[in-house]
């Protein structure tokens, strides 16, 4: 398992477009992945459970992935948390 | 007459007779719950109903609205297939043995409640969305048509409800005069921010709106402050009607935005559809910098006709008139297909010795823009003519995307040419030209584009994307994506001026014109023209009256020494921090 806590920097956190684009980003991997903050977790594919951990700019956030392209999940997804990936 | 009081959600005058509709106005009741297998069945297929209802609404709303809003749609259609939505409501049925509706029922309440215990309101208003497309849900599980959301059709109807939804403000027909009153709500749900896009007056937060309007009652809908005046007499009609005409005709603030120096930058809007027109006047847009004609092509089966596409220009040249609008041919292709294009047609118009339309593993580097324009030549034709016909209507200039030398302008033109001259107008002016700087080649190449034509106008996303090999549609790739990287600004500067130096104008068109942070690098360049989306230009507009352009010189040519985004974003924060 691969895990890695970023600072979320983009700009408007996890909500519903970030949320959706997040999560079909996270879609494209074959590992399970969750997102944990604090005490809550979400599954990196239900953006629902994502917006739900209310994540905004400026918070910490771990992504946990686990399978066969599990750090190239943790990379890619981390990466997008740093930048502001619904933007453009 | 008495006035309610309550939230401006939606600016606008609306004037009609009450609608009333009931919060779950009469749905049909529920049959006897079969087995937990048959409850899952129609649980299925009351899902998978609701997710073409989503995709239609979504379609229309793009034609309508645009992209921003349908996007709204796109993720209720995320928001229907979640775990913790769909996914519940089957384990409500396959493991707790619940009829499906109640299963709709129980895991909507739990999961809006979940989202109202939030502490972002922005978040909180999700609520709204899920309690929508509970309701969707269930009208399907009871075979009821969106016909509930007929209410307010009739002409000149002011729709009275407990609350409303993004569903139900799509549903309304924005012909009539039509306008929304609520008990609930909140100014930044869907819903409203759809009633915005679509110029529908709304006003939410009317306490007792429900007991205090009978239906039928004559009401004015004030959605700028926040009223409802009730049987409203002669005299308040007539200066409301006035009222209605001047915003209408009127704009918002179109001042100038002049630096402390006297440079002064024409703010213009990006459009995407006829609606947003009265968005661009209402945020003092003083020119349509691209209005992108997508929305005529996309979602459909066959290609719009000439008088279609004639009638939508006109609309829009008219609404903006004699404000500048720029209309950019068809970018079809790339990211955005038309699906007419894919198939083989028995029409040879749309057949070529390379004939089908393919996506190809790259689209962004594919069949698009003026390409396919020029590939596909009697649609291009076809648009050319309708865009002539409707110059007279008001200002209009042409711009070509996607080009990468000058043998496609110089064919444009001549296709232009022999247009105008089929067409046989005496009252056809000169039309300007411009072309899109958005490939690395047009940009090297500005000096010889800006001979051809009129002004070049600088798509600085498709720029991005192709400067920095960074996919913009990729998450994977976003940090590579940097529209204020070194290589993308030096780029842009040269193509500005080459385009000053032509004695041209260059417009900026890309997101980053929205920028307030960026904006002293275009005004030390000499850009004539920043256009973005209308929400953005107030601000945008008051980080150029604070400017002084000798110091935004000093700022660019360091900028342009620059040797990552980076070093690029930290000069301008120091700028605005002083």
């Amino acid at each position: 398992m691969v895990s890695r806590t970023v600072t979320i920097l983009n700009r408007t956190g996890l909500h519903a477009r970030p949320a959706a684009i997040f999560a079909q980003a996270a879609g494209r991997f074959s590992a399970t992945i969750r997102v944990l903050k604090g005490s809550q977790q979400a599954d990196a594919r239900s953006v629902l459970a994502l917006m739900l951990l209310a994540a905004g700019q400026g918070m910490e956030v771990t992504i946990e992935a686990e399978g066969e392209d599990e750090e190239a999940a943790v990379t890619a997804l981390a990466a997008m948390l740093q930048s502001d990936f619904d933007q453009a | 007459m008495l006035v309610l009081k309550g939230t401006g959600a939606s600016a606008g005058i609306a004037a009609g007779r009450v609608v009333v509709r009931a919060a779950d106005a009469a749905l049909p009741a529920e049959p006897p719950p079969g087995d937990r297998q048959q409850e899952a069945a129609r649980f299925a297929a009351a899902l998978a109903e609701s997710r073409r209802q989503l995709t239609e609404i979504a379609q229309a709303v793009r034609r309508q609205a645009g992209e921003r809003e349908a996007r709204i749609f796109a993720a209720h259609l995320a928001m229907l297939d979640d775990p913790l939505l769909a996914g519940a409501i089957r384990a409500y049925i396959e493991r707790d043995g619940l009829a499906a509706g109640q299963a709709v029922e129980r895991a909507v309440a739990e999961l809006a409640a979940r989202f109202l215990a939030l502490p972002d309101a922005l978040l909180r208003a999700r609520a709204d969305d899920i309690r929508d497309l509970g309701a969707r849900l269930l009208r399907n599980l009871r075979g009821q048509a969106d016909a509930a959301h007929a209410a307010g059709r009739a002409a000149g109807a002011v729709l009275c409800a407990e609350d409303t939804t993004p569903s139900e403000i799509a549903s309304l027909d924005t012909e009539q005069e039509l306008g929304v009153v609520t008990e609930r709500g909140a100014v930044n749900s869907h819903a409203a921010i759809l009633a915005r896009a679509l110029g529908i007056p709304l006003v939410i937060g009317v306490s007792g709106a429900l007991s205090r309007l009978r239906a039928g009652a004559l009401v004015i809908v004030d959605g700028a402050n926040g009223e409802v005046l009730v049987e409203p007499d002669q005299e308040t009609l007539t200066r409301y009607a006035g009222r209605r005409r001047t915003r209408t005709a009127a704009a918002g603030d179109d001042s100038p935005a002049v630096t402390l120096d006297g440079f002064r930058v024409e703010l213009a809007a990006n459009i995407g559809s006829v609606k947003e027109a009265a968005a661009a006047l209402a945020a003092g847009a003083e020119a349509v910098g691209v209005l992108r004609t997508e929305f005529l092509f996309l979602d459909r089966t066959a290609p719009p006709s000439e008088e279609e596409q004639f009638q939508a220009y006109a609309a829009v040249l008219r609404a903006l008139a004699p404000r500048r609008v720029v209309i950019r041919t068809a970018d079809i292709g790339g990211d955005k297909e038309a699906a007419y294009l894919a198939l083989p047609s028995p029409q040879s118009e749309l057949r070529t010795p390379h004939s089908t339309f393919r996506t190809g593993e790259n689209p962004a580097l594919g069949l698009r823009g003026i390409r396919l324009s020029l590939r596909q030549e009697e649609m291009f034709r076809t648009q050319l003519r309708a865009l002539l016909r409707a110059a007279p209507f008001g200002n209009l200039a042409i711009l070509l995307p996607m080009v990468c030398d000058v043998s496609e302008v110089r064919r444009a033109r001549e296709l232009i040419a022999q247009v105008h001259a089929e067409l046989q107008r005496s009252d056809l002016g000169p039309i300007g030209l411009g072309v899109m700087v958005e490939t690395p080649a047009a940009a090297v190449l500005a000096a010889e584009l800006a001979e051809q034509a009129d002004f070049l106008s600088i798509g600085t996303n498709d720029l991005t994307q192709y400067v920095l090999a960074a996919d913009r549609t990729d998450p994977a790739v976003a940090e590579w994506y940097q529209p204020l990287h070194p290589a993308v600004l030096r780029l842009v500067a040269a193509t500005v001026e080459a385009a000053n130096r032509a004695g041209k104008w260059a417009a900026i068109c890309g997101e980053i014109a929205a920028d307030p942070l960026a904006a002293p690098l275009f005004v030390a360049m000499g850009v004539r023209e920043l256009s973005m989306t209308p929400a953005s230009i107030p601000a945008v507009k008051r980080a150029i009256r604070r400017l002084r352009k000798a110091d935004a010189e000093v700022l660019l040519s360091e900028a342009l020494k620059s040797k990552e985004a980076a070093e690029v974003v930290e000069l301008l924060s120091r700028l605005t921090a002083d």
